[in-house]
């Protein structure tokens, strides 16, 4: 027993002797720098923040502000009964009194730090707080600004949010002059135009006596607000594509077909691009959120709702990360490269027979039309217009067969239409998609052979491509883009949303001119074969999308597509429709999707037309499913 | 004169154990007590008075506390500490008993965690009694055992143990659950416990650990804080703010201290907590190495006065008594005081008779009354 004893009594003089020899550093050897340091600890600087520059749209009209918000907030350890103390501050701030606890408890502040429980306090009851704040032990308030989102949850996906930085950020020089604490701008604009739209923080330094009274101001600095920031988005429009959307799919959820199909629409996108700045006009994504859940402060509760599989993940912006098979709406540029590749003259009739089998291929595999009669011989526009897939096969076959001559030219075609990478949008987080090749194809079978057991790249791949399927994927924003340059005549934009910055003053700091990507050679008779087509898709006897547009006041050119997926292990369909209006002189593309809303012409292109009746100030129409075709 | 005295010692002697008392122990105690109240006057006066409170409030409050403690004091050693041997299963259970009212909506909370019950209008925080009721069953168990410790025992002290250490560290008081287990660790040493078998509890422990974690028990954050102190520059939730100003407050104090009540950092708010958790600041900033010298050696006496009991008691029940107990101060003065000098991490430990708050004071109180308890009664 003693010497288990002398063992303790050794151990605690070890942890003694530990404590004497760091008092020994810190008060007799290095006692003269933190004399130091606590002489400058006399001096107090209190920050002044800068308020963050506006956001506006085209037309000048605010879509982002500032405002100043009064927080009430809670110094936990000062708190000796937390229950009456948040029933008396519910009672004053006339805020629910499970709100205030489940902000009280955040277990992400220290104990030390003041917990913010109540946003947007009025004056008056700040006031009474503080003429009674020995009754509310703990209590304090401060002044900060809030982002605020003027039309709500408007163009939400495009503004982004702003978030607390994190300890990875603050390690980063880029954010050097950040402090914990400070707000950064997350996704979106907010954080693409983060150095423009952030202010430069000032400060007073004040001396404080020892009874820690402020006294003399020894310096300042005054603080510089951000610069405003104007978009390309046009105010109506985008409410018109949102409001549009958003009413499409909720008339598309559980809507049984005329042939049977039951639609389950829940989630997609729709943009606006200017064809010839490459400039987006409106970009929206459904579901959305307010972002107004971040400005006062997100719950761990609101978090974890808004990254739920079954909230369908609103904070995804789909028009530039979701990815899709084209479809049909893939169609113009595949007749592009034929016609480039010199399979097709612009000018040849094509057979469009009901089914399509390789020739010399003994598996019986049969690549059927959308629909079962034989449309006979057509354009390379008719082919547009009806979305003959037999056609296509036949140009993807011969893109095979010259594959060991000429490579993966159909793929090196598609891609100068900007698909398969990311088109470099001013907004962060962009997918790039996917036009798959032969290497491709082999890479993944040598990392994934359980799921790629084939290494080759057979036909079929090429077959299936060719009507936008198999494994390509692309964004709504890649499509926009190509079908823009369709518009234009060829040329490529990468999109921009940002228009300029202005200096609070007015002055102009940068104007974002549109960039040109590249120019696609295309023949005037391809591009005129190609317009003739998607006009027809619209408007001609045979097209895709008559019946959603009958009565449409105007010469208009688009292109409808029906993705088919796998979703959940169940077969579906994804709506699409591309449109470029008016036809002769495009100035508008708009491309919309519907996740699991059945063929393009039944709800994309209802959606689409809405908005296009919206823009030009034409009679709206009433939204009704159209009919499936392809 | 000798006649005289003889059958007068022989009286208090065979029938008063009161003869025996240790002035020592009571005076370092009295001494740390009245040392704290001048330190939590320093640190809180002038922010009272500012508020126009009464500059006193927290003196007078800890004032009354200590008065409450000496009774607690006398009680505490005049019964028979072999009667704490026999109830301390029952005393233990109560305990646990109310370590579980607090979790329930009868116990409040501050600072987000749930640790104070209130009784009869006042307030008090089970899991301070708590510690000396794991001490008292720890030794009652752990006296009993014949021949060398074998593993099994080390588990039945361990599931003990487990009791307290679980209900305080869902409250949560991460901090209070560690001092459980030290005090777990220091009575299985003192008694016997093979390295073997130390090792192997470490073991299990780590396993536990890693387990909670993985099964998001412990949260990262939880990690992070008690981490953090490890590289100051990095705390993500600025935990190294409140340690900084207590080193340069400490620091500063420098040899002989700034002086009573005028320890700059102490009155200007830079320090969070001074009057509970980061008083040693106070001490460090107002009284210099000096004043912490002393202040440490108070504690010194206190500890070796602890083990003087425990090597004097009679039976291994004492013995493990009193060593419980210097381990249970020693650990949690070198845990609040390492945290404000920033060599351990910030976990909300009060320092033993200085830190404001009555239930801990009158813990120590009643601690101290234990070990008077054993020496006073080391003949009979």
């Amino acid at each position: 027993m003693s010497t288990r004893m002398r063992v303790l009594a050794a151990f605690v003089a070890f942890l003694f002797a530990a404590l004497f020899t760091r008092l020994w550093f810190l008060q007799v050897l290095a006692a003269e720098e933190y004399r130091e340091r606590a002489e400058s600890n006399r001096v107090r600087i209190i920050p002044e923040p800068a308020p963050r520059g506006r956001i506006l749209d085209s037309n000048g009209r605010v879509l982002v502000d500032n405002r100043r918000s009064i927080q009430v907030t809670v110094n936990r350890r000062r708190v000796e009964n937390a229950e009456e103390l948040l029933f008396r501050l519910s009672e004053v701030l006339d805020v629910p009194v499970e709100d205030l606890a489940s902000r009280y408890e955040d277990p992400t502040y220290l104990p030390y730090q003041p917990v913010p429980v109540a946003d947007d306090v009025p004056e008056k009851e700040v006031a009474y707080l503080v003429a009674h704040r020995r009754e509310f032990p703990g209590v304090s308030y401060r002044v900060v600004g809030v982002r605020e989102h003027v039309y709500g949850a408007l163009a939400a996906h495009a503004l982004g949010y702003l978030g607390e930085i994190n300890e990875d950020e603050l390690k980063d020089p880029a954010f050097n002059d950040y402090r914990p604490g400070d707000e950064v701008g997350r996704g979106g604009v907010e954080q693409h135009y983060e150095e423009f739209l952030r202010g430069r923080e000032g400060y007073r330094s004040i001396q404080v006596d020892a009874q820690g009274r402020s006294g003399q101001v020894l310096g300042s600095r005054e603080p510089e607000p951000g610069n405003d920031l104007y978009l390309s988005i046009d105010l109506g429009l985008q409410t018109a594509a949102e409001d549009s959307l958003a009413q499409g799919i909720r008339a598309a959820n559980g809507v049984v077909t005329s042939d049977g199909r039951t639609l389950n629409a829940k989630a997609g996108a729709i943009l606006a691009l200017d064809p010839d700045t490459g400039h987006v006009l409106a970009m929206a994504s459904y579901p959305d959120y307010n972002p107004k859940i971040f400005a006062d402060g997100l719950s761990a509760k609101e978090w974890r709702q808004l990254n739920r599989e079954d909230s369908n993940y609103p904070l995804n912006n789909r028009a530039i990360q979701g990815q899709y098979p084209a479809a049909s709406t893939f169609k113009p540029f595949v007749a592009a490269a034929a016609v480039k590749a010199g399979m097709a003259g612009p000018e040849e009739y094509f057979p469009c027979p009901p089914t399509f089998e390789v020739p010399g291929d003994t598996s019986g595999t049969v690549f059927g039309n959308w629909h079962t009669g034989n449309d006979g011989f057509l354009s390379l526009g008719g082919s547009l217009e009806r979305s003959c897939d037999t056609i296509y096969y036949q140009f993807g076959l011969d893109f095979w067969r010259e594959r060991d001559e000429r490579g993966d030219l159909m793929q090196r075609q598609l891609r100068k239409w900007g698909f398969g990478r990311p088109t470099g949008i001013d907004m962060p987080f962009e997918v790039e998609g996917r036009v798959p090749d032969s290497e491709w194809k082999q890479r993944v079978h040598e990392l994934y052979p359980k799921y790629f057991p084939e290494g080759l790249w057979l036909p079929g791949d090429n077959i299936n491509m060719s009507i936008g399927q198999g494994d390509l994927l692309v964004t709504p924003l890649q499509l926009a883009g190509a079908y823009a340059a369709i518009a234009n005549g060829g040329t490529l934009y990468r999109p921009e949303i940002g228009l300029r910055v202005e200096e609070p003053d007015g002055t102009l700091l940068k104007a974002v001119v549109p960039r040109e990507i590249r120019k696609i050679a295309m023949s005037k008779k391809a591009r005129d074969q190609i317009m003739a087509g998607l006009r027809a898709a619209v408007q001609g006897d045979g097209g895709t999308a008559r019946t959603a547009f009958a009565g449409y006041p105007q010469p208009l050119a688009g292109k409808t597509g029906t993705a088919e997926v796998t979703v959940d292990g169940e077969e579906t369909t994804h709506s699409w429709f591309a449109a470029l209006a008016p036809a002769d002189e495009p100035e508008v593309v708009i491309v919309a999707i519907v996740e699991e809303g059945g063929h393009g012409s039944e709800v994309a292109a209802p959606i689409v037309r809405r908005v296009l009746e919206q823009y030009f100030g034409f009679t709206a129409s009433q939204f009704h499913i159209g009919v499936a075709t392809d | 004169m000798a006649l005289e005295v003889a059958p007068t010692r022989r009286w208090l002697g065979e029938v008063a154990p009161i003869r025996h008392l240790d002035p020592t122990l009571i005076f370092v105690s009295i001494g740390l007590t009245i040392y704290g109240l001048l330190m939590v006057y320093s640190a809180t006066h002038r922010a009272l008075a500012s508020f126009g409170d009464d500059p006193g409030f927290y003196l007078k409050k800890q004032l009354a506390f200590m008065m409450l403690g000496l009774i607690v004091l006398v009680f505490s050693s005049v019964l028979d500490y072999r009667l704490v041997k026999v109830y301390a299963p029952f005393i233990f259970g109560i305990c646990g008993f109310l370590l579980f009212l607090v979790l329930t909506p009868l116990g409040s909370e501050t600072a987000g965690a749930q640790r104070w019950l209130t009784l009869f209008g006042f307030q008090f925080q089970p899991s301070e009694i708590t510690k000396l009721a794991l001490i008292a069953m720890l030794a009652a168990y752990l006296s009993e055992i014949r021949g060398p410790v074998r593993i099994d025992h080390v588990w039945r002290a361990t599931g003990l143990t487990l009791i307290p250490m679980l209900l305080v560290a869902i409250q949560p008081d991460i901090g209070t659950s560690m001092m459980f287990a030290v005090i777990l660790v220091t009575m299985l040493i003192v008694s016997g416990a093979k390295a073997k078998q130390i090792g192997i509890l470490a073991l299990a422990a780590l396993i536990a650990l890693f387990a909670a974690f993985r099964l998001g028990v412990v949260q990262e954050y939880q990690i992070e804080r008690l981490t953090g102190f490890l590289d100051p520059a990095n705390d993500p939730l600025r935990a190294g703010y409140n340690r900084a100003q207590a080193e340069i407050a400490i620091g500063a104090g420098g040899l002989f201290g700034t002086g009573y009540g005028s320890g700059t950092q102490t009155n200007l708010d830079f320090v969070p907590e001074q009057h509970t958790d980061f008083i040693f600041t106070v001490v460090g900033e107002e009284f210099g190495f000096v004043g912490s010298v002393l202040l440490l050696s108070m504690y010194g006496i206190l500890l070796w006065r602890g083990f003087r009991v425990a090597m004097l008691s009679k039976d291994t029940f004492g013995s493990l008594l009193a060593l419980g107990i210097v381990g249970m101060l020693a650990f949690q003065v070198f845990v609040n005081v390492g945290m404000t000098v920033g060599i351990m991490p910030i976990t909300g430990i009060p320092l033993p008779f200085l830190s404001y708050g009555g239930t801990a004071l009158l813990t120590n109180f009643l601690a101290v009354g234990l070990l008077l308890n054993v020496h006073m009664r080391r003949f009979k």
